[in-house]
């Protein structure tokens, strides 16, 4: 604030002190192009922006990203699993209602679990309940949790068995590809690697490591095509 | 376009390209495979714990909602940029009132300038003669009328 008021008078006195603002505003945003930015913030923040502009698949694809993590966030202040799943939905209605007023100072993962851990605190208010195990933690240390054992203790009969399914598909698809389609998802989704440090373990370029986790994804996600449409179906 | 998708999920797709992808994906009706990518993903990791359901529910529930249409951030810069181009104009205003405030002061002041010179350098003979022969003058339209 006391610098924009500074900025402002000096517009007031010369054209020169304009000249300074002008060139103050342009340092700050190099400055921020320089520093080096989280890759997955930076998609965060695209899908956000589109999102801003009134495309809802990009929000849709945010939800698909979060919800898990959101969810088992939450699982450790409420126990009720369709009481968590109600204020998961409701906290991305209200992240959703909200996106305009997001403005990318903070993650957007940091934004959401933020609006998710209001909601179900004023959900437990309501109910007169007190949250399950936490009261005072730090979202950075929530933000780090990342044990599903709380939340494969809220699995139904019915989500338990589909997700059986899904589990022994994947697996078994993964193990009928070729040899170079499995190490590369496998770098990439057990380890983490990036494309480029594949790249190095594969002594392979770029490009193919990229080809070669896309068609992994391909045909996983082509044997679970059906049991997944037959199950939204079943929903 | 899914080799594309599958470079975005690994957040690994230059910042024109994840532009150019998100055009085409959002003018795309067909559901992309991104769904799969996150369950996979989910399931390699050991994190699939069956609420897909949930994330239906939640796009559903999204899909209800009226459309969220505005700006994207950077309203400092953008406001202190606005009121940089708001001070040309005003201060053109400013220049056009003063202008104009002087220039009528300019011009009473002259004509009261030059009423008290015609007072004091004509011959009070001379105006009482304008006076008489002027078209205006009642006496004028009566020596008229007199003549005819």
């Amino acid at each position: 604030m006391n610098t924009l008021k500074m900025n402002t008078l000096k517009v007031l006195t010369t054209d020169s002190h304009v000249y300074n603002v002008k060139r103050n505003i342009n340092v700050e945003e190099k400055l921020m192009e320089s520093r080096p930015v989280n890759p997955e913030r930076a998609v965060d923040q695209k899908l956000v922006e589109k999102a801003q502009k009134g495309d809802k698949k990009a929000f849709g694809m945010l939800v698909e990203k979060y919800q898990r993590r959101l969810t088992r966030l939450l699982s450790r202040m409420v126990r009720d699993q369709s009481e968590i799943e109600d204020i998961v939905q409701d906290s991305f209605i209200k992240a959703y209602r909200a996106i305009n007023n997001f403005r990318g100072d903070s993650a957007f993962y940091t934004w959401l679990y933020r609006i998710g851990i209001n909601t179900a605190k004023n959900y437990l208010v309501k109910l007169g309940k007190r949250p399950k195990a936490m009261n005072d933690v730090e979202i950075e240390d929530i933000e780090n949790f990342e044990d599903a054992q709380d939340l494969r203790n809220l699995e139904t009969p019915e989500s338990s068995m589909m997700s059986s399914q899904i589990i022994t598909s994947v697996n078994q698809t993964i193990e009928s590809l070729p040899d170079e389609l499995k190490e590369a998802i496998s770098l990439r989704e057990m380890d983490g690697l990036s494309y480029e440090e594949i790249s190095d373990l594969m002594n392979c370029p770029v490009g193919t490591v990229r080809s070669r986790i896309f068609r992994a994804r391909e045909a996983i996600s082509e044997k679970l095509k059906p049991l997944i449409e037959t199950t939204n179906k079943r929903w | 376009m899914n080799e594309k998708l599958s470079s975005l999920f690994d957040n690994e797709l230059e910042s024109h390209e994840i532009d150019e992808l998100l055009i085409q994906s959002s003018k795309q009706k067909k559901k992309n495979h991104w769904t799969y990518y996150q369950l996979i993903r989910d399931v390699i990791q050991n994190n699939h714990l069956g609420s897909d359901n949930l994330t239906k529910n939640i796009i559903d529930a999204i899909e209800k909602e009226p459309t969220q249409l505005g700006g994207f951030g950077r309203h400092k810069n953008n406001s202190i940029e606005n009121k940089l181009n708001y001070w040309p104009i005003a201060a053109s205003f400013a220049a056009l009132f003063v202008i104009g405030l002087t220039a009528l002061n300019l011009s009473e002041f002259r004509s009261i300038d030059s009423t008290i010179l015609v007072e004091s350098d004509i011959p009070t003979d001379l105006i009482n003669d304008h006076y008489a022969s002027a078209s205006s003058n009642v006496n004028f339209f009566i020596r008229a009328s007199y003549n005819k």
